[in-house]
Order: C-alpha cells, then sequence, then structure tokens
C-alpha cells in the first residue's frame, strides 16, 4: 500500500508552494476580528504579543519540518501509525481528524457570521453554509493540484486589500500606543496564546508534504510563510489599535472589516461590501484543505474512497451547522476549537518532535525508511 | 455533477435573499434627532429614485423612545420602505445633544448598513425646524447632500474639524478626549455652519465660534492649506510701516492663506498638569491693510514675531475656554494617559486634574511669500 501511495503521490508540486500552502490556511475569519481578542489581554501591547506568538510560531514550524524530515514521504496519519502502531495510531489520528472537522466548522460559520452581520441579515445559515460546502466538495474532487492552485490563487486576489490599511492610517491618534510595555508578562503572554488560535493552520504543512518536490527546501518557504502570516497580523493590529481608542476596539468584532468602512472610492462608496464578498477568497483555501485532510484522514483510518467520504463529512458538518445560529454559541464553539487547535498545532508537535528524536537515536543510524 | 452545482448554487442564490430595488426604497440622505416631552423626536428626509422628477424628496416625522422605533413608525407614513445605507448627515438638536447622545450614535455605528463617514452635527434650532426650513427653502434641494457638501467642502478648505461617524466615536470612547460637531444653523434662506460644539463626553457643553475653531483645528489636523485673519496691535510693526492708508488707528489687519502647520504636543509636568505646545506655522501673506515694508526681511521678521504672539494668545484664550467648559477636544487627557499609564488613570480624577491644566504656548511663524508683490 506504502509503495502505490508513493507512486501515486508521485510527487508534484513546487517546493515554493509551501509558502501559499501555509499563509493563505493561517488567514482567515480570524484576521477579520483578530484585534480585540488580543487588546482584551494585552491592551495598547497587543503587537508584542504578536511578536512573541511569531516566535512560538518559528519554533513549531521548526519541529514539524522536523518530523517530517525524518520520515519522509510520509504525512502525519502514516507517521502516527507508524509510531504508535495500528490501534493507538488510528485513535489519534482520529481525533486530528475531529479537529480538522470542528475547524472547517468554524470557519464556515464564522463567514457566514460576517455575511449575516454586514451584507444579508436574513440569509440562512444553512444556506450559506451549504453553498461554501458545495463549492469546497467540488474543489476537493479536482485533487491537490487545484486546491493548491486555489490557494495560490487566491493569495494574489487577496494580498492587495493590505494597502487599504493606508486610509486608517491617517486617522491614527499615536497616544493610543503610549505607555509601552504597560502589560504584564503574563499579559503578555496569554495575547500571544489568544493571537495562536487565528494563526491555526500552519498543520497543512504535515497533511500535504508527501507531495512537495524539493525537500530540502520545504522548511525555509513555511517559514517564509509564518512570517509572512505574522507580518500581516503585525499591520492589522497595528493600525487598529491606533485607529481605535480603547473601549472603542473592544466593542468591534471585526475591527479589520470596519477600518475598510472608511476607504471611499468615487464609484465604490462603500468598499467594505467589496472587501466581505472577497473574505470568501480568503476562507477558501482553509475550507478547501480542512476538507481534504480531514477526509484524507478517515480515508488512512477507514480505508474507503476519499470521494464518498467528502460528501458523507461535508452534510455531517451542515447538520451540526444548523445547530449553531446565536452568535454567542458560534463564539464559544470556535473558542472551544481555537483550545482544541492550540493543544493539538502548537504543544503536540513539539513532544512528537522529541518522541521522534529519542526513536532516531535508539535506531541508532538505521534508516526510519 | 458540474452542472447540478450550478442549477443548485443558482437556486440558492436567488431564493433566499431578500431584493432590494431602487424604485421601492426610499434612500434616507439626513436625519435629525430632538428631545420633546421625554420622547424621540425624529425627522428623515428621505430621496425617492424617480427618473421624471431628479429631486424628490420628501419628509417625515414621528414620536418614539429609540431611534430604530423612530424609523418603524417612519416606515409607517412613507410609500417607500427607508433604507439608510445613503446616509450623509444625521443632526441633533442642541436641547437633545446637552443631554447625551451617545444611545443615538451607538444605533448609527452598530448599523453595518451606515457608513462610517457620515457626517454628524448638532443644529441650534430644534433638528426639526432646521429641516423643515431647508425643505421649503429655494437654496437647499436635498438638506442630506446639501450638509455633506457644506461640511465636506469646510473641512477639505481646512476650517472645520472632521466630524464623521468614525472620529466622533473615537474621541468618545478615547479616554481623554471629547468629540468636537459643527454647529449649524439656519440663517436668510439656506444652512450655515456658525460654529463648532464642544463637547464633554456625549453631552454638548458649549460653543466656540468660527474663528476660535480655527485654533483648535491648528492643534488637532496638521494644516495642508488653511486661512486665517489676524488682527495685530498697530504699535508692534510701526517701525516698519511706511504710509498708513488705513483709517484704523491701532490695529493691522493681516490675512494668511496656504497655511502649513506642525505640532508637537508634550507633557512637561504629571502634578500641575503642564503642558508644552509647539506650533511651526508655514503661511503665505495674502492681503495687509496697511502699507507696509515687505521687502526688508528685518521688517518681516517682526511681523512673524508679531503674528506668533498674538496666536499664541488667542489659542491659550481657546484653550482656557473649552477648560472652564470642561470640554477636552485636544485631548490632553490622552497625552497624560500615555505617560501615567491606563492602569493609573481614571476619567474621573482627570476631569478634576484638567482643571489646573497649564499651557506654554510656543508658535513660530514664517512668512514663505507675500503674493506677487513687495
Amino acid at each position: 500500500m506504502m509503495n502505490t501511495a508513493n507512486k501515486k503521490n508521485s510527487v508534484v508540486l513546487s517546493a515554493y508552494l509551501v509558502f501559499f500552502i501555509v499563509h493563505t490556511n493561517q488567514t482567515g475569519v480570524g484576521i477579520a476580528g483578530i484585534q480585540r481578542i488580543i487588546f482584551l489581554e494585552a491592551g495598547q501591547d497587543a503587537w508584542i504579543s504578536i511578536i512573541i506568538s511569531y516566535i512560538g510560531m518559528a519554533v513549531v514550524v521548526y519541529a514539524m519540518c522536523y518530523i517530517l524530515k525524518t520520515f519522509e514521504n510520509k504525512d502525519l496519519f502514516q507517521i502516527h501509525k507508524l509510531l504508535f502502531g495500528k490501534w493507538i495510531g488510528n485513535i489519534i489520528n482520529l481525533v486530528l481528524v475531529l479537529y480538522l472537522l470542528a475547524g472547517l466548522m468554524a470557519i464556515l460559520l464564522g463567514y457566514t457570521e460576517i455575511v449575516q452581520a454586514w451584507i444579508f441579515p436574513d440569509l440562512e445559515t444553512w444556506a450559506i453554509v451549504l453553498i461554501l460546502l458545495l463549492i469546497s466538495i467540488y474543489g476537493v474532487y479536482g485533487g491537490i493540484k487545484t486546491i493548491v492552485g486555489v490557494s495560490f490563487l487566491g493569495f494574489f486576489l487577496t494580498i492587495w486589500l493590505i494597502f487599504m490599511l493606508v486610509v486608517p492610517i491617517r486617522y491614527i491618534d499615536w497616544t493610543n500606543f503610549f505607555p509601552i510595555m504597560e502589560a504584564s508578562p503574563k499579559e503578555l503572554l496569554l495575547g500571544a496564546y489568544k493571537t495562536s488560535f487565528t494563526v491555526l493552520g500552519l498543520e497543512m504543512l504535515l497533511f500535504v508534504y508527501p507531495y512537495i518536490r524539493d525537500k530540502h527546501r520545504v522548511h525555509i518557504y513555511a517559514q517564509i510563510g509564518v512570517f509572512f502570516t505574522f507580518a500581516l497580523i503585525f499591520a492589522v493590529t497595528f493600525v487598529a489599535v491606533g485607529y481605535y481608542s480603547g473601549e472603542q476596539l473592544e466593542k468591534t468584532i471585526w475591527a479589520t472589516l470596519s477600518m475598510f468602512k472608511i476607504v471611499q472610492f468615487p464609484n465604490l462608496e462603500r468598499f467594505e461590501f467589496l472587501a466581505v464578498s472577497l473574505w470568501l477568497v480568503i476562507i477558501l483555501p482553509n475550507t478547501l484543505f480542512m476538507l481534504w485532510a480531514a477526509t484524507k484522514g478517515l480515508k488512512r483510518i477507514f480505508n474507503l474512497r476519499q470521494k464518498s467520504l467528502v460528501i458523507i463529512t461535508s452534510i455531517l458538518v451542515l447538520i451540526c451547522s444548523i445547530f449553531f445560529q446565536k452568535r454567542a454559541n458560534i463564539n464559544e464553539f470556535v473558542d472551544i476549537v481555537g483550545l482544541f487547535g492550540f493543544y493539538s498545532i502548537f504543544v503536540y508537535p513539539i513532544p512528537l518532535a522529541v518522541i521522534v528524536w529519542i526513536r532516531k537515536k535508539m535506531k541508532g543510524g538505521v534508516q526510519t525508511r | 455533477m458540474k452542472k447540478i452545482l450550478m442549477i443548485c448554487l443558482l437556486v440558492i442564490l436567488n431564493g433566499c435573499v431578500n431584493q432590494k430595488p431602487l424604485e421601492e426604497l426610499g434612500l434616507i440622505t439626513a436625519v435629525g434627532y430632538d428631545n420633546q416631552d421625554g420622547m424621540l423626536k425624529g425627522s428623515i428626509i428621505y430621496y425617492e429614485f424617480d427618473p421624471l422628477h431628479p429631486n424628490n424628496t420628501k419628509m417625515v416625522t414621528s414620536l418614539a423612545h429609540t431611534s430604530k422605533g423612530v424609523r418603524q413608525k417612519e416606515n409607517l407614513a412613507s410609500s417607500r420602505r427607508l433604507v439608510s445605507g445613503q446616509l450623509r448627515v444625521a443632526i441633533y438638536g442642541e436641547e437633545l445633544a446637552k443631554s447625551g447622545i451617545i444611545s443615538i450614535i451607538d444605533t448609527l455605528s452598530r448599523d453595518s448598513e451606515v457608513g462610517t463617514m457620515s457626517y454628524l452635527a448638532v443644529s441650534k434650532p430644534q433638528a426639526y425646524d432646521l429641516l423643515q426650513l431647508s425643505q421649503e427653502s429655494e437654496d437647499v434641494t436635498n438638506a442630506g447632500t446639501f450638509l455633506y457638501d457644506l461640511i465636506t467642502q469646510n473641512v477639505e478648505a481646512d476650517s472645520l474639524l472632521s466630524p464623521t461617524l468614525h472620529e466622533f466615536m473615537q474621541c468618545y470612547y478615547s479616554e481623554g478626549r471629547d468629540p468636537v460637531l459643527p454647529l449649524l444653523n439656519f440663517k436668510d434662506g439656506t444652512i450655515i455652519i456658525e460654529g463648532i460644539s464642544l463637547f464633554q463626553e456625549d453631552r454638548a457643553v458649549g460653543q466656540l465660534d468660527s474663528s476660535d475653531s480655527f485654533y483648535l483645528k491648528l492643534l488637532l489636523d496638521p494644516f495642508e492649506a488653511g486661512s486665517t485673519e489676524i488682527i495685530l496691535p498697530k504699535e508692534k510693526v510701526n517701525e516698519y510701516i511706511l504710509t498708513s492708508n488705513n483709517k484704523q488707528k491701532e490695529s493691522v489687519y493681516i490675512s494668511l492663506d496656504h497655511l502649513r502647520s506642525d505640532t508637537d504636543i508634550k507633557l512637561l509636568d504629571k502634578q500641575t498638569p503642564s503642558f508644552s505646545i509647539k506650533i511651526k506655522v508655514k503661511s503665505r501673506m495674502q492681503e495687509i491693510s496697511e502699507n507696509y515694508d515687505l521687502g526688508n526681511p528685518e521688517a518681516i521678521k517682526r511681523m512673524e514675531e508679531a503674528i506668533g504672539k498674538e496666536m499664541e494668545r488667542q489659542l491659550i484664550q481657546v484653550l482656557n475656554k473649552s477648560k472652564e467648559m470642561g470640554a477636552d477636544p485636544v485631548g490632553f487627557g490622552n497625552y497624560y494617559r500615555a505617560k501615567v499609564g491606563y492602569d493609573t488613570f481614571s476619567k474621573e480624577e482627570w476631569k478634576d486634574h484638567y482643571q489646573n491644566a497649564e499651557f506654554k504656548v510656543k508658535i513660530d511663524v514664517e512668512i514663505l511669500r507675500t503674493g506677487v508683490m513687495d
């Protein structure tokens, strides 16, 4: 089975695409409203928290790449089976799949909420989720090449939005940043911890790794990807802290989108409607990769066809999402997913890397292939 | 599969969304709020899209307890569905503004339909009267767009502080700064900007006339193309006046334009508190009421000094005026807070502390050009 998998994978993607995969998966619904979450913890020093969380990201990426390099052509699901045996490995895999599906649902609900709050207040939740799922199913049916293509295109279609931050910069009140370092180290760390909820998504590296051509360059591109994400989040948070005054930012749910409200063009008076619509392109790589990775995992566990699994999981997600109507419930759910994701993505790879390292030492030079 | 997906998408997209055909909507361009016997009196000017009548605006008024309640009642009085996506200006009667308006403004910023670049203003008469008179007036065809243009034009000409919804909220929610809004009045058949209205938090506490508001703008917004008129006592620049062609004995009148400014505010002392304000002004002299020796560098220098001194005097007067009203439109509280930190800063304490504030003002004026003549 392993050989056929290798043949089928037959290394299709260039290493530089890792940058787009990591970056587009990290940016999603979260970046639309991350500012107040960090601000609530770290106050005007929110930007320091982001730097701390970036250091964490870089370490995690290093750990992930170390694990992947040791096993060469395997994804995380296969590595679990190899490390912990079939039963325990599959249980861990199932937990991971559960996280991926919950993450998928969190993204869908998050975007649904944005659409409902900003453009179509009376569009039903299930309708939006259904449309998004249909696109995702269609994309996943196209295979990994299509999915990576979407993330590549999505990046270029939306990155120019960052230039629109120039307009709010003019309204910055510089006194909002002072005094610097008022937050205690504990508050800064809490802020960094909350930031990590938004930058979840770099785990996709663990699943696409077998498909990438020049494996030795994956690490560097992954690092550039997380750095770019850091720069982006830093920029939107920095501008927002100056643009809104404290209590105002605490009340603004989607600070990034609200900042777009002051951008005006002669022929487009309300830029935020365009931004909200474009946000679909930002979240699309997220939903595609999540759905793809989750079904890939299920396929590895149950040995079923991935295409039928895509349909089954989508129906499950759709049914579950019908139960979430209230903003408060969605918030709670997203927080739980974030917490879950924090431990499985940010904390877990580090002990895993240690296990892999010990195993390597014990085998003493024996090839792990 | 592709075709089925396409058909599904088409059906879903068409079915769910509430349609808004333009011919069935009334586009609200201006709203006004007043206080009447404890109830909120809302007036709305809306625009009916009709190719045959290009300027078809109508006005409705109703009473309710919340501004959205006003909207619902107004909807009952209108043949079109009222939508607020094109709202340009929200006007608050001065009486209402004195009792606090944050709850009414809050609904505007909560509503994603309303742009944050809509203007807010205070009206000296009742907002209802202002809008009613403007409806009858020949000059004003659509009060919403008229007011929007009036305010935009003056903000761009650097004679008015920008009163957008965002800036109001930014000032209101910041710990140490209070909002300001333009003060409107109805005179000689048209709407005019009479000055600015100072707020303490969300309550209007006083007003400044337009010449005073110039100095406030000098501190808050770096000027790009402002202009002003200065009155200097004659004795200060007497020696360089060649021939007196003015009947005024005591004063020289000078008009400056293309004003550019650069402001630097620092907290000198936390205890008092005392602030140092340094402003650099670069300008062009446009008009002078005497035959002044403009070719002489010494004379220009004397003039610059005299203008600087006069501006300093005026600015301190304006700052003290707003201090007495209890309004902090410049945001000295923020400069103070930036030094002491959020944890030790308290809004209530600052209010008392602010009353003792001292300002040390230094204005450097540079006259770059004097027109095409010396």
